[in-house]
């Protein structure tokens, strides 16, 4: 190697040494001003602690599908493990339990209006009534993974910090207004804490079975609460309650351990396990209903406008999550690509 | 068309070798000796990196992670600064390398792979990566490919070398190493305390207002001894033993978006005890292993040991002929919660056999294979077939000409086989078939390798979720990798500076064929497999002077399998400065390095910070002896 290669390679190093400083920020353009709504908004859970969750948004009428609408209006990502979104007045709450953030956005234009922090461990679900929003949370987990304390937290609209707190049982998970009264599924335990939205105290706790979670209204009124059973005891059940009277109207038993999902059409109650709709008739054995085509889903609602299934399909995590529109006997009519962990669906009218 | 033009002329090239076997200047290859690392006979027509040794000890990486990125074109998926790291060789997955120490396979036995993080660099004192699918030479794992730790016996006399660094973050690295031998005996000692704080600023562009802020919850404590003792009862006969403990305290540093406050201890007690017994043409090797993980992630601990056992005989059959057969024997334990019983323990066997020939001076072929039993149930037959030929084109230019074709396996981890639920112990092997053309350069001090290679993952693990509600174990993927890897190392002199300098670069292509039905169509590259790979390194050094430059490019990659989201590009240079000289009669060396010299903010994964530049100052005393460097 003479001289003058040297020279020729030393040169080539410090240009590429010069170029590497050089660094290349892009920022895409943000979104303009979209109306989020009429529609469906889709929680995307993301993988846990990768702080890829999101919100997408789909418009029936048109089919377009709107994706990471946080990001794209806000300049910013949505979150970590995007667990769930509540709408109330002009807000809408969407809850990041990785990030322990609750973002308030502005309905229709999801402009972010505040990052709500204060006191929050491990959020899971938002509720509103009033121009207030409750926020269950699993409270904060101990040096050895032992749970502190869970809790509900009232927030009057527009407030950087919460006026109440409100001590449940273990693990706190859905929230549901039913006239002056919050429910509150405490999923590590067994039990549904019944708060006064008045006094804002829990005025009862009611033993149900082991691991409460979603609930909803069915038509008499009556709330169905779903209680995903004991660790591999395929016991799963369903139990009714009157809101009013707080007494148990009705069990029903699952056989399986469903995934912590639960939603109502045309009078009757409808879960998830693994590939498969769960539905569940107020008589008779609960029918598997087998979804082709998906690997694992993770979540389902009712559009009772439409008389339509939004089932969320998590494809494993692996990637992007998938939804699949049916009709009301499970035929695909639909679907599309949304963001990972498909969990959830809040319709817009 | 211009695509296989272009193909048929790459072809050309690397058969090159091989056409023109029947030219008449031919060199001869080195003689196949019985001496050295067994293994190093039987890898003909494979791709072996050597990792400078000088690296290792006086380097300014603390953990092998480090000092593989900077060095190799291999992938590190860190998790974060000094967090989980884990390698990706070939387009494979995490699980895909075997790592082995002194001959025992330490790999995480419950998670089947193993965090680079956790691994000193100063420990081992020869690092060689033996790129592709090896099962038949070193067993379970080996699919991208195997990288080996070894030890090296010590040199003559006595010599003391302690070392101080200190770098931002509140960094502190001590270290200290005994060499010392004496007639028949020999002794080696390393030990080293290393604690950071972590607490590095970064802008968080995932906040409002993109605030400039410290990572949380990131701190490192990690320390570690090796002690070995080498003997040769007599001139046939080397006996050597060691033993291995390191220890680490983290905290597991959160993504940009979380809150997260979580932690792990990990703790590995590693042991051999080796006999290598010559006789007239053959060589008797045996090995007892003792390979003890153990993870408390969160005040959840699982513990997993492992007791090794190795004979294997090399016999010089004829001039350029030399074979191998050997067993091996290994007891898996773990005591992990979520298993039945809280434990579970087994057996596995391994029958291999290996052989190299020189059929004429200019080539050699090999031949291994590997039959290996768990609990009776037999994996996969892992057979190697290679082949290099040599050709001199002028006294100092020459070429060789490489081609291998292998199948490997990877037992299921014990997780994948003993969690409940979803663990399943009907789950088969992942096997990859694989095969690689090459060829080596030499022109003068300069040697210029270019690689393509292809193989096939079947059978590939992952958990999915399930009817009943749990996530369980499946052989549900499989995945074409393919690619170039290409590499030119020299050193010349152009007084009074004497250069030295290293480029790798990697082109990996890794496709989806079969696997979730929810990802159709399929054709998607695997998540976090950089299409470019490049690392480049380059020493200069006059007189008592030394400064590398270090670059490492990683390319764009997707972070699922969607392929929508694309993690940017980056490009870190690290600058290291060493001066020695004498104080007080003794040896000294002071060491200055800049990392991130450019300050780049970039992301390894996705949301996760990196540190921005960083310093740190070394100041290494050697007594009786030079310092361990080069």
């Amino acid at each position: 190697m003479n001289r003058f290669q040297t020279l020729l390679l030393l040169t080539i190093l410090g240009f590429s040494l010069f170029i590497m400083g050089c660094s290349n920020d892009d920022n895409g353009p943000l979104m303009p001003t979209v109306d989020f709504a009429p529609g469906v908004f889709i929680v995307n859970e993301g993988n846990f602690g990768s702080g890829n969750g999101s919100i997408s948004f789909y418009h029936p009428e048109t089919m377009d599908v709107s994706q990471d609408i946080f990001q794209a209006v806000n300049g910013r990502p949505t979150g970590d493990v995007v667990q769930s979104m509540a709408i109330g007045g002009d807000r809408i709450y969407v809850v990041a339990n990785g990030s322990n953030t609750v973002e308030a956005v502005e309905r229709g234009t999801f402009n972010s209006t505040a990052t709500l922090t204060d006191g929050l461990a491990n959020p899971r679900f938002a509720a509103t009534h009033n121009d207030k929003v409750y926020v269950s949370n699993w409270g904060s987990f101990d040096e050895n993974f032992q749970l502190d304390q869970s809790f509900v937290q009232v927030w009057e609209a527009g407030a950087s910090a919460p006026s109440a707190t409100i001590n449940t049982d273990n693990g706190t998970e859905n929230l549901m207004v039913v006239g002056d009264r919050l429910f509150a599924s405490n999923s590590f335990t067994n039990t549904v804490s019944v708060i006064d939205l008045n006094t804002e105290e829990v005025i009862s706790t009611l033993e149900l079975y082991q691991g409460p979670g979603a609930m909803v209204l069915d038509a008499a009124g009556n709330l169905n609460v779903i209680c995903t059973g004991n660790f591999q005891g395929q016991d799963g059940r369903i139990i009714t309650i009157n809101p009013n009277s707080l007494q148990i109207t009705g069990t029903i038993e699952l056989g399986l351990n469903p995934s912590n999902r639960l939603t109502v059409a045309e009078g009757t109650l409808f879960t998830i396990a693994g590939a498969n709709v769960v539905k569940i008739s107020p008589s008779g054995a609960p029918e598997l209903v087998s979804i082709e085509g998906v690997t694992g889903l993770y979540g389902i609602d009712y559009d009772a406008a439409r008389g339509e299934f939004y089932l969320g399909d998590a494809a494993g995590f692996q990637g992007n999550g998938k939804v699949i529109i049916t009709d009301q006997n499970f035929e695909e009519k639909e679907s599309f690509s949304t963001g990972v962990g498909p969990n959830g669906f809040v319709f817009e009218n | 068309m211009k695509r296989l033009q272009i193909s048929l002329w790459v072809v050309c090239f690397l058969l090159m070798p091989f056409l023109l076997l029947a030219q008449e200047q031919v060199q001869e290859l080195e003689t196949i000796t019985i001496t050295g690392q067994s293994y190093e006979k039987y890898t003909t027509g494979s791709r072996v990196t050597r990792l400078d040794s000088g690296s290792h000890y006086s380097g300014p990486a603390q953990n092998l992670a480090e000092l593989l990125a900077g060095s190799t074109p291999a992938y590190i998926r860190n998790q974060g600064h000094l967090m989980l790291s884990t390698l990706s060789l070939r387009g494979t997955g995490p699980g895909h390398t075997a790592l082995i120490w002194n001959g025992i396979n330490i790999n995480i036995t419950s998670l089947g792979l193993s965090d680079f993080s956790l691994i000193p660099a100063m420990l081992p004192d020869e690092m060689v990566i033996h790129h592709g699918p090896g099962s038949a030479l070193h067993g379970t794992d080996a699919i991208g490919g195997s990288i080996l730790l070894n030890s090296k016996a010590p040199v003559d006399g006595l010599s003391v070398d302690v070392s101080q660094t200190a770098g931002s973050f509140s960094t502190f690295r001590t270290q200290a190493g005994i060499n010392y031998k004496k007639g028949r005996w020999g002794f080696k000692t390393k030990a080293f305390l290393f604690s950071s704080e972590n607490n590095f600023p970064y802008e968080n562009i995932f906040q409002a207002g993109s605030p400039r802020v410290r990572q949380a919850n990131a701190a490192v404590n990690q320390s570690g001894l090796q002690q070995e003792v080498f003997f040769h009862p007599d001139d046939q006969t080397e006996i050597s033993g060691g033993l291995w403990y390191t220890q680490s305290d983290r905290e597991i540093q959160p993504g940009m978006l979380s809150a997260q406050h979580r932690w792990q201890k990990d703790e590995a007690t590693r042991a051999y005890l080796k006999g290598r017994h010559y006789r007239n043409r053959s060589l008797t090797e045996w090995t007892l292993g003792y390979n003890q993980d153990q993870i408390n992630f969160f005040g959840e601990i699982s513990v997993m040991p492992r007791i090794t056992g190795r004979v294997q005989h090399d016999v010089d059959l004829a001039p350029g002929l030399m074979v191998q057969a050997g067993v091996e024997w290994n007891t898996f334990m773990a005591r992990i919660a979520q298993y039945e019983a809280g434990r579970m323990a087994e057996n596995r066997q391994d029958y291999f056999l290996a052989s190299t020939w020189q059929p004429w001076k200019s080539g050699k072929v090999s031949f291994n294979i590997r039959q290996s039993f768990v609990a009776e149930r037999p994996n996969p037959l892992a057979p190697t077939f290679g082949f290099e030929q040599v050709l001199t084109v002028k006294d100092d230019l020459s070429c060789k000409g490489k081609l291998s074709l292998s199948r490997s396996y990877r037992v299921p981890t014990l997780n994948d086989r003993f969690w409940l639920p979803g663990g399943n112990q009907d789950l088969d092997p992942e096997e990859s078939l694989g095969g690689e053309i090459g060829q080596v350069l030499r022109y003068r001090n300069w040697e210029l390798e270019v690689t393509h290679f292809r193989q096939r993952v079947d059978n590939w693990i992952i958990w999915l979720p399930q009817p009943e509600g749990y996530w369980a174990a499946g052989n549900i993927r499989e995945v074409s990798a393919r690619g170039w890897e290409i590499s030119l190392n020299g050193t010349w002199e152009l007084a009074p500076l004497y250069f030295k300098a290293g480029g790798q670069y990697s082109y990996t292509r890794s496709e989806i064929l079969k696997g979730e039905s929810g990802l159709q169509p399929f054709g998607q590259q695997l998540a976090y497999v950089p299409f470019h790979n490049a690392a480049f390194h380059l020493d200069v050094i006059y007189g008592k002077a030394s400064l590398r430059t270090q670059i490492n490019y990683t390319g764009e990659r997707f972070t699922s399998l969607s392929n929508d989201e694309i993690l940017n590009d980056f490009l870190i240079t690290d600058l290291s400065l060493n001066y020695r000289f004498n104080a007080w009669s003794q040896k000294m060396r002071a060491g200055l390095g800049m990392f991130n010299l450019w300050d780049v903010a970039y992301q390894n994964i996705a949301r996760f910070a990196m540190p921005g530049r960083s310093y740190q100052v070394t100041l290494a005393l050697a007594l009786n002896q030079t310092l361990t460097e080069k």
